[in-house]
This record gives C-alpha cells, structure tokens and sequence, in this order.
C-alpha cells in the first residue's frame, strides 16, 4: 500500500512542480526563448519584459530545488521534536523562502545588468517592468521549490531512495529543468514570443528577435506571460514531468518478474509512448497537411 | 567488482555519456520551432535524462550489475520519450506545426539525397515551416533519441555501480550511496559538456551528418574520463 | 579588489590574487577555525577568477551554453572536492595542494583535447579551463573546510548532505556573472563587480547552512553571514555604480520610445 501511495503523492507534487517551473521560467524569459528577448533590442524593438536569464533552467531550478531540501533537511532534524511530518512540511515551507529569496537577488541582478549591457541600442531600463514581474517569478519559484523538496522528500523517506534528500533534489531539479526548458518553452518561444504571426508556423531564423512586444492592452510585461503559457504550455511540462516521475515510481510497485520487474514495465511503457508519438506525427500531418503560404 | 574493474568501468561510463549526447536529438532554437530536435542544448538534455537513469538506478543498486545498468537505461530513455512526446504535443497543438526533419528535407542526412524519412518513410520536404530548419521530432530522431537515452543511462548507471563498489569498503553505506550517486552525477556533467563543443549546440541525432565526428568525441571523452578515474582510483585504493 | 582600472585584468592574474589567499583561506579553516569570517573574504577572489574564466571561453561562442561551461567547471572542480574526503586520514597534509592541482590537470586536459582533437580554435581554451576548474576546487575545499573541519566531532547530520548544494550554489556564482551580463555592452569591470556581489550571496548562504549544520557552528555562521552582508552592501554599490554609468537610461515606468 505504502509504494502505490508514494507513487502517487510523488507523481502529484511532480505534476505541480511541472506547471510551477514553467510558469516560473517564463515569467523571467529565462531559458531558450531568452536568447529572443535579447536579440529584439537589437533590431530596433525596445521591450518591457523582465530578462532574468540566471543561467540554462537546469542549472538554475538545481540550485532553488538544492538549496530548499539543503535548509529542509537540517532544519527537520532540529525541529524532530514536533513529529516528523510537521518537521518535514514546516521545513520545507522554510527552505522554499530562503531559496525565493536567492531567487529574487538573482533575478534582479540579472536583469539590471542585462539591461545595461544594451546600451548601444538605447534600451531603457524600466524598474516597474522588474519589479511588477519579480513577485510572480518569486512565488512560482518558491512553489516549485516547495513541491520538489516534498518530492524528494517522498523519494527518500516512502519510496526508500538509497540517496540523501538533497542529492535527489539535485537530481530531481536538473531533469525538471531540462523537461520544462524542452517542451513549455516552445509554447513561449514560438508562439507567445511570436503571436503576431500566423498560427501554424515555426519561426523563420531571420525573423528571430522580431518578438511581440504589444500586449493584450498597452504594452507588454511578464506578468503577461504566465497567463497565456498556464493554460497550455505549463501543462505539457507538468504532462512530462509528473508522467515520468510517476512512471518510474509505479513501475516499482509491481512485483511479477523479481528485480527485473521495473525494467521490464518501464520497456513496455517506453514502446507505448514511442507508439503514440509515431501516431501524433501521423495525426498532425494528416491533419496540417505540407506548408501553404 | 574488482577495484581495477572498477576502474575500467568508470572510463568506459564517461565514454558511453560521451556518445549518448551524439544520439539525442537538440537544438536550442527548437524552442522557436525553427530547428529539429528537443528544444534545449545538447549536454543540458543529455544531463536530464542521465540524471533521470541515476535517480532510477539508485533504487536497484543492490540487486546487482546488470538491475542497475538496466534501471539506468530504461529511466533515461523513458525521460527522453517523454519529452519528445511532449515537445510534440507542444509542437502540433501550441504552434501548430507537424514534426519534420530540417536536414533529411535538404537532402542532406546520413542517408543520402532521400528527403524521406529513414524508419517511417514519410517525405519531410513539404512539411518544413520555410526559413526553419524544420521543427520537432519525427520517427527517425525520435529512435535516436531513445537509442542515446540508452547508451546514456547506461553509461551513468555504471559509472554509479563502479564507484559505488570502490566506496563500499571505506565508508558507510549511506554516505557510500550518496557520495557515489554525486561523483556519477558529477562525471555525467563533465562528459556530457565535450560533445557539445563536437556539436556545435544542434544535431539531429543519428541520422545527421555531425555522428561521423563521434570518433573525436570517444577520444576525448576517453583521456578526459581516464584522468577522472585515475584520481579516483589513487583517492580511493591507493592512499587509503 | 580594485576592479575599477580602465586595463583589463588577465586570467592568470586574477588567478594569482585567487590561488594565494584561497589556499591561506583553506588553512586558516583547517587549522584555526575561529578565523572563518576573515577567511570568508580571502575565498571571494576565487570566484572572481572563477567567473573570469567563464568569461573568456564563452565569449567566443562555444557552441554550448554559457551556463553548461559552468557546470562543466564546477563538475570538476567540486568532484575532485569531494573525492578527497575519503581518502584516509593520515595523508590530510595533501589537501588542499592535490584537490587544486589535480583540477588544474583535468580543466587542462580537457582543454586540450577541445583544442587538439575536437580543434575548437580559441586560443585561451586550456588556460582559461584549467583556471575555471581549478577556482571552483578552491571554493569547494573552502566551504568544504568551512563546514566539516571544525565540527566533524560534534555534528547531527553528516557532511555529505551538503554536497550537492555547494556544487550547484558555486555553479550558479560562477557563471551567472558573465551570463547575467551578457549582452554588446558587456565589461569586465562589471562582470567582475557582479560577481563579487554573487560571491558574497553564496558565502551567507554557507554561513546560513553552518548555523543550521551543527551547534558548534553557531557563532561561525552567523559572523560568516554578518561578514558577507557587510561584503554584499559593498559590492552592490560599486556594481549599481557601474550599472549607471553603462545603462542607456532609467525610467519609473514608461513606453518604449519610438514604437508609439
């Protein structure tokens, strides 16, 4: 009983996780897409988008996840006295503060001397387009945190993870940032980034940098930005995250072929997902049919 | 496993981690449906899905050798379908585009002037956006990707078992566990960074003609992970 | 740190002013651990040469990221950390020298593998790796020291919980100031500047981890986060007073001109 519940309760904080990151990365610009809002100055279009850009969403969601389970997991042990899951929730609500804060230093010096840096193409630098967007990235960051270091918690404590919390909270926060940097920053990228062109078309390389910088009214900010993605792209990345992490859980709750159980449920899984993504392609070009100008 | 093994086995792990980052399927400007591939940075995708295989490894690493390499592989690869499946979903219906091969639709790939593609047959030419160099992940990088996902797990998972054999001796099994799960993390992130400076930040996977440069890259990787296991090794056997 | 000198500083300099006070740092944590917050600031150049190094590879475009050339660093660097601290007891008198020189031999090696077999063509390839894996073995030997040395006897929790957190806290530090700048108008005072000021968040944090990481480290770690506090109001000055000089303008709020 007890695996199946950890399967599930990890692969729902996984889910949440998913849609927090990338909520968080995109309410930054951080990741891929970045390299669109940093290039649209220089072809003349001044933005009002918060630039955060900290490092590649791997690195990035490692350090928040780490620092989180770092300060959870000493923290639970002096706070053992109040029972263990009062410990491990309070000190994981206290671990996400401390890593949002660090978040939150990041996030500013990252955009100020981004900023700064396109002086040759008179971008100013507008402290309302910082500071209306930095609460959201801050909570974001703090909810992603704060499910993560549950999650590892879970790993480690009812799924019986050889490993320290911490360490699979590394673990944990470079996949994540690798799925949410693979597949919601291509809801932003190429089509929030680009929403004045038409639906249906990758971007063509010389129009990158050519973003959209008109919002629904007046101007565009970040705070833009996570409202649109949630609704798709947020979802994929949780889709992702929380299948896998559920998966590989689920996998071990089984026991038909001894050791070699998981591997075994894990192959067949992989070979239904290969299946339905073979279908999806199939499904799309018969549905889109070539390009048409 | 034999110290010496293990020692072998380490060298061996680097170098499969090395190759793996050849198979994925990523480019950076995937992320504006202008490139094929995964929509982040080679050795960035790479090091997700290894550490996916070690996290999953790390369950199984006292049923033996070929449970954990196994575990490893599997998690990785179901990392990478993942992904691709969802970059696809993120492809159709956020942008609105089929997947399609950039460099098999100029004629260009491995498999010669054909701009079909290699497993499915599908032709890619006139479903490419144009000005892209196509978008998404269809049949062929797709297997590719789960053919490196593979060699990755699997090289991640045995650098973890190798070092995890070389600790077990010396310290307490807990931190044995944690200590090797980290230097198998560490040695991933270094190994997977050399390919990229191979790849240029974008490759298409195994049907692109950057795997021809796979030989450079074994080599590197293998000096670079022989001086790893070296200073292991000398920290861990010999001034012990 | 005068960083304000119209010349450019060179790798191995700021590699020098890194190397010397960055070994002394590790000692004074090792044999005489009260001094830790005087230590905290001798550890700082590291990171300044440490973000350096990052600088000068990922300016010439390395076909990654800037941020996996970071990582890759720091992989090195915080490995070799860490594979040291089981070697036995006995042989401690070749710490910190092995860990840094051995980092130094790997971040070149792998130098010149990219330079002879992969044939990447930047000239500053092996030296700058060599120096960025071989910073980031001096800051992990620091907090390394830092956290363990004094408190081994006397700890609840042990060591290796922090790992990955001094892996990753050094990653972002090192490669965040050249990734956080980048950009045509990019300096090197101000990368430099901001990584100072990067250096600073990442020893509170540490002095926060010692104050939570065992009783005996009360004191250190709240003079440590008081010592970096004091270094972080520093740093952001001189690094706001840089920002000024380079920004286009400041704006309250505001459209952007000529697009309305």
């Amino acid at each position: 009983m007890l695996p199946l519940l950890g399967a599930a309760l990890s692969g729902l904080l996984a889910f949440l996780a998913g849609i927090f990151e990338d909520s968080e990365s995109n309410a930054g610009s951080a990741s891929n897409p970045n390299s669109q809002v940093q290039l649209a100055p220089q072809i003349g279009h001044r933005h009002r988008y918060f630039n955060k850009a900290i490092s590649g969403e791997p690195p990035a969601n490692a350090l928040w996840v780490t620092t989180a389970a770092t300060v959870a997991v000493l923290l639970s042990v002096r706070l053992e006295a109040m029972g263990t899951l009062y410990s491990v929730i309070l000190s994981s609500v206290i671990g996400a503060l401390v890593s949002a804060l660090l978040l939150g230093l990041y996030g500013i010096l990252a955009h100020i001397s981004r900023i700064a840096s396109m002086r040759t193409f008179r971008q100013p630098l507008y402290w309302d387009a910082i500071f209306s967007a930095l609460p959201l990235g801050i909570s974001f960051g703090f909810l992603t945190a704060f499910s993560l270091t549950l999650l590892s918690f879970t790993a480690g404590m009812m799924l019986n993870n050889p490993f320290s919390v911490p360490l699979i909270a590394l673990l944990l926060g470079i996949t994540i940032g690798s799925i949410g940097s693979a597949t919601g920053d291509i809801h932003y990228g190429a089509e929030r980034l680009y929403q004045h062109y038409m639906f249906g078309s990758g971007i063509p390389i010389a129009k990158q940098g050519d973003i959209d910088i008109k919002g629904e009214y007046g101007y565009r900010n970040s705070v833009d930005t996570p409202y649109f993605t949630l609704r798709f792209g947020a979802m994929v990345t949780a889709f992702a995250f929380g299948l896998l992490i559920f998966l590989d859980s689920l996998s071990r709750v089984f026991d038909f072929a001894g050791v070699w159980t998981s591997v075994i449920v894990e192959l067949g899984i992989i070979l239904i997902i290969f299946i339905v993504t073979v279908r999806l392609e199939k499904y799309t070009r018969d549905k889109y049919g070539p390009f048409m100008r | 496993m034999e110290p010496v093994t293990a020692f072998f086995a380490i060298i061996l792990g680097g170098v499969l981690v090395g190759i793996c980052v050849h198979f994925i399927p990523a480019s950076a400007t995937g992320a504006m449906s202008a490139a094929t591939g995964i929509a982040t940075g080679p050795s960035m995708l790479s090091a997700g899905a290894g550490m996916a295989g070690l996290l999953s490894a790390s369950y199984s690493i006292d049923s033996g050798l070929s449970v954990v390499l196994a575990s490893g592989a599997t998690a990785s690869a179901l990392m990478v379908a993942l992904t691709i499946l969802s970059g696809n979903i993120a492809n159709a219906f956020g942008t609105g585009v089929p997947p399609a091969s950039g460099q098999t639709a100029s004629g260009q790939s491995i498999t010669g002037k054909s701009t079909k593609d290699a497993i499915s047959g599908w032709d890619q030419k006139p479903y490419i956006s144009p000005g892209t160099d196509g978008h998404g992940m269809p049949v062929q990088t797709n297997f590719s990707g789960l053919i490196g996902a593979f060699i990755g797990g699997t090289g991640g998972a045995l650098v973890l078992f190798a070092v995890y054999t070389l600790l077990v001796p010396i310290l307490r099994q807990d931190a044995a566990f944690t200590i090797s799960g980290f230097i198998a993390g560490g040695v991933f992130l270094i190994n997977c960074v050399l390919p990229a400076y191979t790849l240029v930040g974008k490759t298409e996977g195994m049907f692109d003609q950057k795997i021809r440069k796979t030989p450079k890259t074994l080599v590197s990787c293998f000096i670079v992970s022989s001086v790893i296991a070296m200073i292991i090794y000398i920290a861990a056997v010999v001034i012990q | 740190m005068s960083t304000d000198m119209k010349k450019e500083f060179t790798s191995q300099e700021l590699y020098f002013i890194a190397l010397v006070p960055g070994i002394i740092a590790i000692l004074m944590v090792k044999f005489y651990h009260p001094v830790t917050p005087i230590a905290v600031i001798l550890i700082w150049p590291a990171f300044l040469s440490g973000a350096n190094a990052v600088r000068s590879v990922a300016r010439y475009g390395l076909g990654t990221g800037t941020a996996s050339i970071g990582y890759w660093g720091t992989a090195v660097g915080a490995t070799i950390a860490f594979i040291s601290q089981f070697i036995n007891p006995a042989y401690n008198f070749v710490s910190p020298y092995f860990e840094i020189l051995s980092a130094l031999i790997v971040g070149a090696v792998t130098g010149i593998c990219a330079q002879r077999i992969i044939k990447m063509k930047i000239p500053v390839m092996i030296r700058d790796s060599a120096i960025l894996a071989s910073s980031t073995a001096i800051i992990a030997m620091f907090l390394l020291g830092m956290l363990t040395e004094y408190s081994a006897s006397v700890t609840t929790v042990d060591a290796y919980i922090t790992y990955p957190l001094i892996y990753i806290a050094t990653t972002l530090a090192i490669l965040h100031p050249f990734n956080g700048s980048m950009g045509a108008g990019e300096n090197q005072r101000r990368t430099l500047r901001l990584s100072a000021v990067e250096a600073s968040m990442t020893t509170a944090l540490f002095g926060l981890i010692a104050l939570l990481f065992s009783e005996a480290l009360f004191f250190t770690g709240i003079s440590v986060i008081i010592v970096s506090a004091a270094g972080f109001v520093i740093f952001v000055k001189r690094w706001f007073s840089a920002v000024k000089e380079d920004t286009y303008e400041f704006a309250w709020t505001g459209y952007p001109p000529a697009e309305h």
